[in-house]
């Protein structure tokens, strides 16, 4: 049995339809990602299970209870707000005190707890300072804090780190998992930001359009994505369309244009039109007459630890992106063959009958 | 989440009808057929605004208010726009003395500021003339139309006007071609703001104004101090619904509450 | 980029001030400080103004009762009808933030809106509701909860009365202002940490609209203690405010020394409680709003 249980969950605002029939089953412990583009449904589904905003259609359960009707202020869930909401007008210890106030926690044990978390994350020395005078990640910090002061039963991640740098966001991913293992709070995480949801999730789950895609481990729908949305949200993807030629041995034969191609037989489609997918890091840059066919390379750009080539083929510009080995490149105008592993062409539904 | 509960919508109720009531019966005893203070119960009366026309008096008095309010606040703007460029692009000693003698009429009651032009126009004799009632109207008028001024200018980046001389503007070029239309919007609120407060003051005006220059506010305050007449109430109707066409104009342009916040103290 | 804008400074800051300093010195300072020094004269009622100067005007001020009680109604209505516009005016900016369009600007409209008619003619209207067969007092005695028209007209009550609806709106954009630097994530916030909505709106909502409800209380309280058209109509000759009273020793009785001194007091009454509520709100509020 599933601790945080959607069933069917439908948000209408008027005619339009922001949620639609969204279930999604997230064991105890989890940290699953809802990923989509701005406008995908993701935040109405968090406000649904926040209780802020009450579901059309569908149920949710915690712990097998169901939830659905119960007030925000008795649902017991943790919340980190985009914006971080805290208290401008209470200091750090009375922002992630307030919550135990509210359960009427004796003083002795919340100033306990309160002082244990505010270790947690690493701010014990800042519990008499007032937001205002923190720098963002700091702020971040206290609004996790006040959300798992309360030992929540779900912890919700509504955009948590999109107000901060690069940089530290990037440290705050591993932060926040690492904090998340310890605890071991249930957690979903609103985001549309593909690499954060990939590196510290359990699962994500990608929506668009207010439907659920996929449902995935994140290498799992990074390299099956089961739909163009998915392959082309999750990172990048060249794609060229096809037809299914014929099929042998567990192989499909996928023409395109002049040529033919095999490819695995996926959870895809295996007859009629589709798309084929292949990420630029698994394009492989070869001489010329090694390809699977030609292109040359119209720009190069370095950055850092790869290379990234925009190279102009028969099917369109297309990207391919190699680690830097240390050797010298192709350089922009050269011939390249073009070439990848067969198991590393993805077979998909041409995009009208995907998730439109 | 944000809908109000069923005691916040009567109080919201009480406090609208509250706000707009003595509006509402200025507008409905103006239409009365009577000739006093009534509803107009028996049918809807026009006659107190045909009224209005039959007394030149207030007719002269609401054209030297408009004449007024124009002038004034024009003159308030010609002088807050360079104010305003030297406190928000310049740091210099006296700075925020300035600011602060600048906006200081807000802090000194209008009944305390008209005894003072009286007192001063009697002296340097100006008693009585356009001049002395449009310079001490300016006086009144200066904080808001500097307020809005200023705030347009300090909100200005400062990239368009050096991308503009890195063209090779000079700085005239750059503030007439840049600078100003940036700040046109505040140019026109503070304009605007400057212009009723001029046009509705009473307290300071009741002291310096002639009868050669007395403003329609004035004018209406005498006649009430004597009497209480249809007359006067179809005046007001007539005001106020100038005013809310006005409002709603305001409004759409710049939104009421920017406009106001800075209004107070 | 720095070097450009520093040269593009040639016209200095003084001479772009220096218009509006003119006109202040000339009008403002010199009109002023020509009223205090009239403050010290005395007058006589035969002779004039008499350029002798004595601390008689304000020793009258200080020790006749007639100013006492005038004073202390002022200051007494001021007080009254600043509380009133914070109990009003808060709630209401509250109620409005939280409604959605186009309901929000039209209320908006018809709460601020009053701010740009004249004085006059929003005190007209209360001086018609007021009336023995007024609006008030024809419903009053219709629904049968008075049997006798209530005196409201010529009485501090209708006064402060009609002074609420003349400067609650400066309330209602204070907080107003205030509402819209409040996050509305921080009640979410609030509620799913356990705490009720009323319990939302006490220890979260007020605090934060705090400082707009102590600006919005000096601006209506500085306004009334120095307000004249609405008390000079409702509450007539006996109803007397500082500023009435100034009025009918300079154009009625002529005693310009004595309104002087009367307006004089008035200022620095003002200027000490607006200052020293600055002072105390900025002590109290530097530490988390800054």
């Amino acid at each position: 049995m599933s601790f945080l249980r959607l069933q069917g969950l439908v948000k209408r605002f008027g005619d339009f339809v922001a949620v639609d029939d969204v279930s999604l089953e997230v064991e105890k412990g989890e940290f699953v990602s809802l990923l989509g583009p701005s406008g995908c449904g993701k935040t109405t589904t968090l406000q649904m299970i926040a209780g802020f905003e009450e579901p059309s259609e569908g149920r949710i359960f915690i712990d097998g209870k169901d939830i659905t009707g119960v007030k925000a202020s008795q649902r017991g869930i943790g919340i980190v707000f985009q914006s971080y909401a805290l208290f401008p007008h209470m200091s750090v210890f009375q922002n992630v005190s307030f919550g135990l106030e509210m359960r009427k926690v004796p003083e002795a044990e919340r100033k306990k707890r309160v002082m244990e978390t505010l270790d947690l994350v690493h701010l014990g020395d800042f519990a008499q300072r007032f937001p205002r005078e923190l720098s963002g990640g700091q702020q971040q910090r206290v609004a996790l804090a006040r959300a798992l002061v309360i030992k929540p039963e779900v912890l919700l991640l509504d955009e948590p780190l999109s107000a901060l740098d690069a940089k530290i966001r990037e440290d705050m991913q591993i932060e926040l998992r690492g904090i998340q293992r310890t605890v071991g709070t249930t957690t979903i995480l609103v985001t549309h930001d593909q690499s954060e949801a990939l590196s510290m999730s359990d699962r994500v789950a990608v929506m668009n359009e207010g439907r659920l895609v996929q449902v995935d481990m994140p290498y799992q729908a990074y390299e099956f994505p089961e739909t163009p949305f998915v392959s082309s949200f999750l990172g990048k993807s060249n794609r060229f369309s096809g037809v299914v030629s014929g099929q042998s041995n567990g192989k499909l034969k996928v023409k395109v244009g002049e040529l033919e191609f095999e490819a695995e037989a996926g959870r895809g489609p295996r007859e009629g039109p589709v798309h084929l997918s292949v990420r630029p890091e698994k394009l492989l840059l070869t001489a010329p007459a090694e390809g699977r066919f030609t292109g040359r390379v119209h720009t190069r750009i370095f950055l850092g630890n790869h290379w990234v080539y925009q190279i102009d083929s028969p099917f369109g510009p297309l990207l391919a992106s190699h680690h830097n080995a240390g050797i010298q490149s192709v350089a922009e105008g050269e011939e390249v063959g073009l070439t990848w592993a067969v198991e590393e062409l993805r077979v998909l539904a041409p995009e009208e009958a995907g998730d439109g | 989440m944000s809908k109000n509960g069923p005691i916040a919508l009567i109080f919201h109720t009480a406090f609208i009808v509250f706000m707009l009531a003595p509006l509402v019966v200025v507008c409905l005893v103006a239409f009365t057929s009577k000739g006093y203070i009534s509803m107009p119960t028996e049918g809807f009366s026009l006659r107190w605004f045909r009224a209005i026309l039959e007394n030149p008096d207030f007719i002269d008095a609401f054209l030297m208010s408009l004449y007024l309010a124009i002038v004034s606040a024009s003159i308030a703007l010609a002088i807050s726009v360079p104010a305003s460029l030297a406190i928000a692009r310049h740091r210099f000693p006296g700075r925020a003395a300035f600011t602060a003698f600048f906006l200081s009429p807000l802090m000194i009651p209008h009944v305390v500021l008209g005894v003072s032009f009286l007192r001063f126009f009697t002296e340097v004799g100006l008693s009585g003339t356009f001049v002395g009632l449009a310079l001490s109207h300016v006086i009144i008028i200066m904080p808001y139309a500097l307020r809005l001024v200023l705030a347009s200018v300090t909100g200005l980046s400062r990239d368009a006007e050096s991308a503009a001389v890195s063209l090779g503007a000079s700085n005239w070029t750059v503030f007439r071609r840049i600078t100003l239309p940036l700040i046109v919007p505040g140019i026109a609120g503070g304009w605007v703001l400057a212009f009723i407060t001029s046009f509705d003051e009473l307290t300071m005006t009741v002291f310096v104004a002639s009868p050669s220059t007395i403003t329609l506010p004035v004018r209406m305050y005498n006649h009430i101090t004597e009497t209480i007449d249809p007359l006067i109430a179809s005046l007001s109707a007539a005001l106020i619904f100038v005013t809310v066409i006005f409002m709603v104009i305001l409004d759409r342009l710049y939104g009421l509450d920017k406009l106001l916040v800075g209004r107070g103290t | 980029m720095a070097e450009a804008i520093a040269r593009r400074t040639l016209i200095p800051p003084y001479l772009l001030s220096a218009p509006a300093l003119l006109l202040y010195c000339a009008l403002l300072l010199t009109p002023m400080l020509m009223t205090f020094l009239l403050s010290f004269n005395s007058f006589d009622l035969y002779t004039g103004i008499k350029p002798d100067y004595s601390l008689a005007n304000y020793l009258e001020v200080i020790q006749d009762k007639y100013f006492h009680v005038i004073f202390l109604r002022t200051f007494g209505m001021a007080l009254v009808v600043t509380l009133i516009c914070a109990l009003l005016g808060a709630p209401e900016a509250y109620i409005l933030n939280r409604m959605a369009n186009p309901w929000k600007s039209l209320f908006l409209l018809a709460v601020l809106g009053p701010l740009l008619i004249s004085v006059v003619v929003r005190t007209l209207g209360w001086a018609l509701l007021f009336g023995k067969e007024g609006a008030i007092n024809m419903t009053l005695m219709g629904l049968g909860l008075v049997d006798e028209p209530v005196k409201l007209i010529f009485t501090s009550t209708g006064v402060v009365i009609a002074l609420v609806h003349v400067l609650v709106p400066f309330m209602v954009i204070s907080v107003w202002a205030s509402l819209q630097k409040l996050d509305p994530a921080t009640e979410r916030a609030g509620l799913s940490l356990g705490a009720s909505q009323f319990t939302v709106l006490r220890r979260v909502v007020v605090p934060q609209v705090m400082p707009g409800v102590l600006s919005g209380s000096l601006i209506v309280f500085a306004l009334t203690a120095s307000a004249f058209a609405t008390p000079a109509i409702l509450g007539g000759r006996r109803l007397k405010v500082v500023a009435t009273t100034a009025y009918d020793e300079y154009l009625n009785t002529l005693n310009w020394p004595l309104g002087a001194a009367i307006a004089i007091l008035l200022l620095a009454a003002n200027v000490i409680i607006i200052t020293s509520y600055n002072r105390v709100i900025e002590k109290k509020y530097a530490e988390a709003f800054g």
